[in-house]
C-alpha cells in the first residue's frame, strides 16, 4: 500500500484512536481502514488533512513483506522476526521506535496482515464484543508499551539484548536468542519500564536469569516474583552505583531458594 | 531509587519527609538546557546537616543526579566528583529522550560508611547506623523536564548564529542564500553574546524577535529566489526544502499568479501576509534533517 514508511500526522493519529473506538472490526483491513481514515480526516475541522506526515521518511530495504509472509499465530517465530525487523529497519532510533505515530503506522498501514494473524488465536482478538475490539486495537496497533505493541515489541527485544551486550558477559545474540525463545521471561523485562530502563542492571538481570535458569524456565509467576523482590531492593537502594559485583549480589538474592536449599537469611 | 515520601527506612533520609531532620535545610537547584543535539544539565546541592556533609567532603557518599525516560528506556546516573562534590554535571543526547525526562537528585553512599544521626529527629535515637554503598542519604523531590514540544534531534536549526569581528555596528544580518543550507545570523562579538545569553535564558523571547524577524526575511528571498521545481521532492537537508514541507503540512503555497505572496490552500487561496506565514511557521521547529537516502 505504501512503499515508504512515514509516521502519522498528530490528526490522524488521534482519528485513528477514534475509530478504534467506533469501529475497532475496520483495522482488519488496512485498506479500509485507510478509505475510511481520509474521509474522517477530510470531515474534521481540523487543518491538518493528511494521514502521513511528511516531515520524516524512511525507506525499507527490503519489503516488509518478507515478515508478514513468514507469521505464525504466536510467539514461535519471535526470534526470527526480531532480526528480520532490525534487517529491514537498521536505522530505527529508539527515539523513532517510541512514537505512537510511528507504531501506530506501521501496525496499521504496514504489517496489519501480520499483528491480525500473531495475535489471532487470542481470546481478545476473536470477541465479538466491541469493548475487547477496541482493547485489543489498543493494546496491538495503537498503544506504546513495549511489551503489547506489535511492532515496539519486536524492535525493543533487539534493542534490550543489544543495549544490555556492552555490560553483559553473553553476546547480543544469546542475549537475544534467550529472550526471544522464552515469551513469559521476554514480557516481564519489556514490561518493567523503570528497572529495566539501566542497560548496566538489565544486562546484570539477564546473566543472573540465564546462568540460573529463570530464563529458560520461562514461567510467568517465578519471573514476576523475581522483578518485584528487585523493584523492592531498587526502591531503598541505588542500583546504578553499585559495582557489577555487588548488583549481581542483590539480584541473586533476589532469585526463589533452589530446591532444597537451606532458606537464606532476609537482608 | 524513585523519590517516595511514604516510603519507610530504617533511619532518616534526608529531604524524604518533612520530620525527618525538622528545621534542616536540603535543596538542589537543576538547571536542564539543550545545546545542539544535547540535554546539559547541572545541579546544585544545598545541605546543612554536618554529618551527611562531612561524608561528601571524605569521598564516602557522593552527590547523584540520575534520569530517567521511559518511553525510550533510558536511565542514566550522574555524580558528583571530589574537585566539585556538591556540583553534578550531565551531558546526554537529546535522541535518548521522548515526552518527558524525569530528574532525581539524592546523596547516596559509595562505599560503607557510618552515618550519625543525631541532628535527625530525636526520635530516631541518633544513631549510628552503618551503611553500604547504594543506600541513601538524602533524596529530593524529582524535576520534570518536558521534551516532547522538540520534534527531530537529529537536527540542527535552519538559523545559525555567528560571531564575525568585521561587523563594526551594533546589531545583525542575515545572510540568505538559498544555494546555502542554512541562514547564517552575523552578529558582532557583543550583539551575539547577547543573542546567544537570550537564547538560553529566554528562549521564548529569542523566538518573538531574533528568529521572527529573520524569518521574515527569509521569507522574502524564498519568495523571489527559490526554485520552485525543486520543492516536488523536498529533502529538508537545507532551509529552502524545510520550509517548503513545513508550508506543505500547515497547507500554505505560493500563489500560482506569478505574484509571489503566500496563500492558504484550504481558505480558497485566501491571501497571507508574510509576518502571519512567519508567525506559523515558529509555532514548529525549523530544523535540517541529516539526508536520508535510500538504504544499501
Amino acid at each position: 500500500m505504501n512503499d515508504v514508511v512515514k509516521p502519522l500526522t498528530d490528526t490522524a493519529h488521534l482519528l485513528l484512536q477514534e475509530l478504534a473506538k467506533e469501529q475497532p472490526d475496520l483495522f482488519s483491513c488496512s485498506g479500509t481502514l485507510q478509505e475510511q481514515l481520509e474521509k474522517k480526516l477530510s470531515s474534521s475541522a481540523e487543518e491538518e488533512s493528511k494521514i502521513f506526515s511528511e516531515h520524516t521518511k524512511w525507506y525499507p530495504k527490503e519489503s516488509l513483506k518478507h515478515l508478514i509472509a513468514d507469521v505464525v499465530s504466536g510467539p514461535a517465530h519471535d526470534s526470527e522476526h526480531v532480526k528480520l525487523l532490525r534487517q529491514i529497519f537498521p536505522t530505527f532510533t529508539a527515539l523513532e521506535m517510541s512514537d505512537p505515530r510511528v507504531l501506530a503506522s506501521l501496525n496499521c498501514f504496514h504489517i496489519a496482515d501480520y499483528v491480525k494473524i500473531r495475535w489471532g488465536s487470542s481470546n481478545i482478538a476473536t470477541s465479538t464484543e466491541k469493548d475487547k475490539q477496541t482493547r485489543f486495537i489498543k493494546s496491538h496497533y495503537l498503544g506504546r508499551s513495549k511489551e503489547s505493541n506489535t511492532i515496539a515489541r519486536l524492535w525493543w527485544l533487539y534493542e534490550f539484548a543489544l543495549r544490555s551486550s556492552k555490560y553483559s558477559k553473553y553476546d547480543c545474540d544469546t542475549l537475544l536468542e534467550k529472550m526471544a525463545h522464552n515469551v513469559n521471561f521476554y514480557h516481564q523485562i519489556l514490561r518493567r519500564s523503570y528497572l529495566m530502563a539501566s542497560d548496566r542492571v538489565r544486562a546484570a538481570v539477564l546473566d543472573v536469569a540465564i546462568a540460573s535458569g529463570l530464563a529458560d524456565a520461562n514461567k510467568t509467576s517465578e519471573v514476576t516474583k523475581v522483578m518485584r523482590l528487585l523493584n523492592r531492593k531498587a526502591g531503598g537502594i541505588s542500583l546504578d552505583v553499585l559495582s557489577d559485583e555487588e548488583l549481581r549480589r542483590h539480584i541473586k538474592e533476589s532469585l526463589p531458594p533452589k530446591e532444597g536449599a537451606a532458606p537464606s537469611p532476609q537482608p | 531509587m524513585r523519590f517516595a515520601p511514604d516510603r519507610g527506612f530504617l533511619y532518616p533520609v534526608l529531604g524524604q519527609r518533612e520530620y525527618n531532620y525538622p528545621g534542616k535545610k536540603f535543596s538542589v537547584d537543576v538547571e536542564c538546557r539543550v545545546e545542539d543535539n544535547s540535554l546539559i544539565l547541572t545541579a546544585n546541592f544545598d545541605l546543612d546537616v554536618e554529618s551527611i556533609s562531612s561524608l561528601i567532603d571524605d569521598g564516602s557518599a557522593r552527590c547523584i543526579l540520575w534520569v530517567y525516560c521511559g518511553a525510550t528506556s533510558y536511565r542514566q546516573i550522574f555524580c558528583s566528583d571530589s574537585t566539585k562534590p556538591r556540583t553534578v554535571d550531565g551531558k546526554l543526547s537529546i535522541q535518548n529522550v521522548r515526552d518527558q525526562l524525569e530528574i532525581h537528585p539524592q546523596i547516596t553512599a559509595v562505599e560503607e560508611l557510618c552515618l550519625h544521626y543525631h541532628e535527625a529527629n530525636r526520635a530516631f535515637g541518633g544513631g549510628p547506623v552503618k551503611l553500604r554503598s547504594g543506600n541513601l542519604l538524602a533524596v529530593h523531590k524529582p524535576s520534570f523536564t518536558k521534551v516532547s514540544e522538540i520534534e527531530d534531534r537529529s537536527t540542527k536549526s535552519i538559523f545559525q548564529l555567528k560571531k564575525d569581528s568585521v561587523i563594526q555596528q551594533e546589531g545583525w544580518e542575515a545572510q540568505i542564500d538559498v544555494q546555502q543550507p542554512f541562514i547564517e545570523l552575523v552578529a558582532n562579538e557583543e550583539t551575539y553574546n547577547n543573542f546567544d545569553k537570550l537564547r538560553k535564558d529566554d528562549p521564548k523571547h529569542a523566538v518573538q524577535t531574533l528568529y521572527l524577524s529573520a524569518l521574515v526575511e527569509t521569507l522574502y528571498v524564498y519568495l523571489k529566489d527559490r526554485d520552485p521545481d525543486e520543492a516536488s521532492e523536498p529533502d529538508t537537508s537545507n532551509w529552502v526544502d524545510v520550509i517548503t514541507v513545513k508550508l506543505l503540512e500547515n497547507n500554505i503555497t505560493v500563489s500560482d499568479d506569478g505574484s509571489a505572496r503566500f496563500v492558504l490552500k484550504t481558505m480558497g487561496q485566501q491571501s497571507k501576509s508574510v509576518l502571519w506565514v512567519a508567525q506559523k511557521l515558529l509555532e514548529f521547529p525549523l530544523f535540517i534533517q541529516d539526508e536520508v537516502g535510500e538504504l544499501e
